[in-house]
C-alpha cells in the first residue's frame, strides 16, 4: 500500500508536484536549503489534520499555526499557499482511500478532507516545532515535566472535562437560584411583619379617630361646611388661574393669526401686480385672454408667411442667374475665355464667373437663412402664447387659494378666537366674584368656629390621612407577597417551592459532575497506561542503556531513570537536567508513544529535520528500529534530510544496511 | 428522582463524551428535561 501526494500551488511549489511514498520502509525526503521540505511537510500535515468543519479545537488550533498548517494574525496567507495563487490544492492517495485538501490563500476552505484527525499535530511529527521538543526544551508554557495535556487533550477525558465543567456552570447557576429564592423568602418575611406592624398602626388610629369623634358634637357641622368652603375656594383658585392661561393662549393664537393675515394680504397683493404686468404683444395683465391673442396670433402668422413668400420669389429670381452661371462654368471649363452668348460681345472668363457664383450663393444662403428665422418665428409665437397662458393661469390660481386662506383665517378669528376671549374673559370675571363671596363667607365660618375647634380639625383630619395611607401600604405589601416568584428555566415558581426544587437538583447535578470528572481520571489514567506500556515496549526495542523507567507518573509528570557510573545503578533524572541530544531522544520515544496511542489508524510518521541531530550510533538504531516498525505495522515513515547538492527535492527509499 | 433517570443521564454523557466533539446543547437538553422532571414531582 503506497502513498501518492499531489502538491497544487502549495508553499514554495507554483504548479503542480507529485511525491510517491512507499508503506513499510523509510520514505526520505531530500532537498538543499529553501527546496520545498517544509512545503511538502506542511500539505501532508494539513490534509491529515485539518478537521472535516475546519474547526480546530483551540489547544490544537495553537499547533496547527505553530506548525505553519493554520493562519494567524501575524502570518495571513495560511503559510500554506504559494503567494502566486489564489488557492492550493493537496491530494493524498492512499490505496483507494483519497483525501483533498483545497484551501484558498485568505485561508478560507474549498474543500476539506473526510477522514483527518487533528490530534495528528500533536502525535504524528517530531519536529523543532512539536509540542513535545518545545516542551522539553522549556520554550513552552507549560513545565518541561508536565504531560496531563497528553493524557487529557488527545483522549475523551477532554470531552468528560467539558461535560463536568458544563454542569458546574449550571449547578452554579442553580445555587444563584436557590439564593435567590431564600432572599425572596426572606424579603417576604419582613414584609409580613411590615404589614402586622402597620394593621397594629392602624388600629391605634381607628381608636384615635373614634374618641375625637364626640369632641365635633355641635359645631361639626360648621366646621364640615368651613372644609367644603377652603376645598371650594381652592378648587376657584386653580380655576382662574387654568381660565387666565387659557385667555392667554387665545390671545396668543390671536395675534398669530392677525400677522398671518397680513402676510396673506400682501402675497394677494404681489400676486395681482404681477397678474397685471404681463404683457404679450400689446397686450397685459387682464386682457390676456386666448381668443385675442389667437386672432394676433393669426394675423402674425399671415404677415410671416407673405414675408417668407416674398423672399422664396427673390432666393427663385437668384436661383436663376445662378443657373445660367453654372452653366456657363460648366461650359467653360477646359477653355480660358468666350464671347458673351447674350451680346456676343466681349470676354467671358472661368474666373470672373466663379466670383458671380460664390456672390450669388451667398445671397442665396442668406435669404434661406432668412425664411428659416421666420419659419422659427412662427414656432414661437405658439410658445409664448402658451407661457404667458400657463402664467396667467397659475397667477391667478395663486389669487383665488389665497383669497381662499384669507377667508377661512378671517373667519377663524371673528367667529372662534374672539368669541372664545369674550367667553373666557365672562368666566373670569364670574370666577372672581364666586371666590371673593366665598372667602368673605369663609372669615365668617372661621370666626363662628374659633381656633380650638380648627385644631381639632386638624388633627382628625391628619389622623384620616394616615389611615388611608397605611391602608394603601398593607394593599402593596400583600400584593408583592403574592407575586413573588421564582424563574427557573421558563418555569415560575413560589419560593419555598422552588428552594425544594433545587436542593433536589444539585443534589443530582453534584453526583453528575462526579461521574464526569470520575470518568474523566479513568480515561486520563487510562491514556497514561497504555502510553507507558507502549514506552515500556519501545525502550526494550530501542535499547538505550543510559535510560530505563521512562513514564508518566500518578501526576501525569515525566519521570525517567538515567544510568549513573559513578554509583554504577539508575537514578532519577530531572527533564530540565537532559542534555539536548537526550531531550531528542526522549521526545523521540514520546513522540512514537503518543502516535501509537491515539492515533494507531493513521499510517503516517513525520520526522522533520530532526534525524541529524542525533549522535550516529543513536541515528542509526533509530533508523534501524524506525524500518523495522515500518515494516511490521505498515507505517509510512517519512524524514526530511537536508543535502548539500543542488538536485530538486525527491524522495528515497532508505533501508538500513 | 428515580435512580434508573439518573443512570439514563449517565449513559448519555457517556455516549456524547465518546463523540469526537462533544455537543453541549444536548447535555442541556438533558439537564432541562431532568429539571422538569423534579418540578413535576415535587409540585405533585
Amino acid at each position: 500500500m503506497n502513498a501518492s501526494l499531489v502538491l497544487k500551488d502549495i508553499g514554495g511549489f507554483k504548479g503542480k508536484k507529485d511525491f510517491s511514498f512507499e508503506s513499510g520502509s523509510l520514505n526520505l525526503v531530500e532537498a538543499p536549503n529553501s527546496g520545498g521540505k517544509s512545503s511538502v511537510i506542511k500539505a501532508i500535515l494539513g490534509v491529515l489534520s485539518v478537521p472535516h468543519d475546519g474547526k480546530f479545537e483551540p489547544y490544537l488550533l495553537k499547533e496547527a499555526k505553530m506548525l505553519g498548517v493554520k493562519s494567524d494574525d501575524l502570518n495571513t496567507q495560511e503559510g500554506f499557499v504559494n503567494i502566486h495563487s489564489e488557492y492550493g490544492e493537496v491530494i493524498l492517495t492512499i490505496g483507494e482511500d483519497k483525501e483533498i485538501y483545497k484551501v484558498q490563500q485568505n485561508g478560507t476552505y474549498l474543500e476539506l478532507p473526510k477522514h483527518s484527525d487533528q490530534r495528528f499535530l500533536l502525535s504524528g511529527i517530531l519536529s523543532n516545532d512539536t509540542k513535545i521538543l518545545r516542551q522539553l526544551r522549556h520554550t513552552d508554557d507549560e513545565e518541561p515535566d508536565d504531560f496531563h495535556w497528553a493524557v487529557t487533550k488527545l483522549s475523551n477525558a477532554k470531552n468528560y472535562d467539558e461535560i463536568a465543567d458544563f454542569i458546574i456552570n449550571e449547578k452554579d447557576n442553580a445555587t444563584k437560584k436557590e439564593d435567590e429564592a431564600k432572599n425572596t423568602i426572606k424579603r417576604t418575611k419582613n414584609l409580613r411583619e411590615e404589614i402586622d406592624q402597620h394593621r397594629k398602626d392602624l388600629e391605634q388610629i381607628t381608636n384615635e379617630l373614634s374618641r375625637l369623634e364626640p369632641k365635633f358634637k355641635g359645631k361639626s357641622d360648621f366646621i364640615s361646611k368651613r372644609k367644603g368652603i377652603a376645598n371650594s375656594i381652592e378648587k376657584s383658585n386653580k380655576d382662574l388661574i387654568q381660565q387666565h392661561a387659557n385667555l392667554k393662549q387665545k390671545t396668543d393664537e390671536l395675534k398669530a393669526k392677525e400677522n398671518e393675515l397680513v402676510k396673506i394680504n400682501k402675497d394677494i397683493n404681489s400676486f395681482e401686480n404681477e397678474l397685471e404686468n404681463l404683457e404679450l404683444f400689446d397686450l397685459k395683465g387682464k386682457n390676456l385672454n386666448p381668443k385675442k391673442l389667437e386672432e394676433i396670433k393669426k394675423k402674425k402668422i399671415s404677415d410671416i408667411n407673405e414675408q417668407i413668400t416674398s423672399l422664396k420669389d427673390i432666393r427663385g429670381e437668384i436661383d436663376g442667374v445662378y443657373n445660367l452661371y453654372y452653366l456657363a462654368q460648366t461650359n467653360l471649363k477646359d477653355r480660358d475665355f468666350t464671347k458673351c452668348p447674350l451680346c456676343n460681345e466681349g470676354n467671358l472668363t472661368f474666373g470672373k464667373i466663379e466670383i458671380k457664383l460664390k456672390e450669388l450663393k451667398q445671397k442665396k444662403d442668406s435669404i434661406s437663412n432668412e425664411i428659416m428665422e421666420k419659419s422659427q418665428n412662427i414656432k414661437l409665437i405658439d410658445t409664448q402664447i402658451s407661457d404667458i397662458i400657463k402664467n396667467k393661469e397659475n397667477l391667478e390660481r395663486k389669487i383665488s387659494d389665497k383669497k381662499e386662506e384669507r377667508k377661512f383665517t378671517s373667519d377663524l378669528i371673528e367667529k372662534q378666537l374672539r368669541s372664545a376671549i369674550n367667553q373666557f374673559n365672562e368666566t373670569i370675571t364670574g370666577l372672581s366674584n364666586k371666590l371673593e363671596k366665598e372667602q368673605k363667607e369663609l372669615q365668617e365660618l372661621i370666626k363662628i368656629i374659633g381656633s380650638d375647634d380648627e385644631e381639632l380639625n386638624r388633627v382628625y383630619t391628619e389622623k384620616e390621612k394616615q389611615k388611608g395611607t397605611l391602608s394603601d401600604k398593607i394593599t402593596i405589601k400583600q400584593n408583592e407577597i403574592d407575586s413573588a416568584k421564582i424563574e427557573i428555566n421558563q418555569v415560575s415558581l413560589t419560593p419555598d417551592l422552588a428552594i425544594q426544587i433545587l436542593s433536589k437538583y444539585n443534589e443530582v447535578l453534584t453526583e453528575l459532575i462526579g461521574f464526569a470528572k470520575e470518568m474523566a481520571d479513568k480515561q486520563r489514567q487510562a491514556a497514561a497506561d497504555k502510553f507507558n506500556n507502549t514506552i515500556k515496549i519501545l525502550m526494550n526495542e530501542l535499547n538505550f542503556e543510559e535510560f530505563r523507567d521512562v513514564k508518566l507518573n500518578k501526576e501525569f509528570r515525566l519521570y525517567i531513570e538515567r544510568f549513573d557510573p559513578k554509583t554504577d545503578g539508575y537514578v532519577p533524572q530531572l527533564v530540565s537536567t537532559l542534555s539536548t541530544s537526550e531531550k531528542l531522544t526522549i521526545a523521540l520515544i514520546l513522540q512514537i508513544a503518543l502516535k501509537e496511542t491515539y492515533i494507531p489508524q493513521i499510517p503516517f510518521l513525520i520526522l522533520d529535520d530532526v534525524m541529524e541531530d542525533f549522535d550516529e550510533d543513536r541515528r542509526n538504531k533509530i533508523y534501524k528500529y524506525l524500518s523495522n516498525k515500518a515494516k511490521e505495522e505498515n507505517w509510512i515513515i517519512i524524514l526530511t534530510k537536508l543535502v548539500e547538492e543542488k538536485k530538486p527535492i525527491h524522495v528515497v527509499n532508505w533501508s538500513p544496511t | 428522582m428515580k435512580k434508573k433517570d439518573i443512570f439514563s443521564i449517565k449513559k448519555q454523557i457517556d455516549i456524547l463524551a465518546n463523540e469526537k466533539r462533544v455537543d453541549l446543547n444536548k447535555i442541556n437538553n438533558e439537564l432541562s428535561t431532568l429539571f422538569k422532571t423534579i418540578v413535576k414531582e415535587e409540585s405533585e
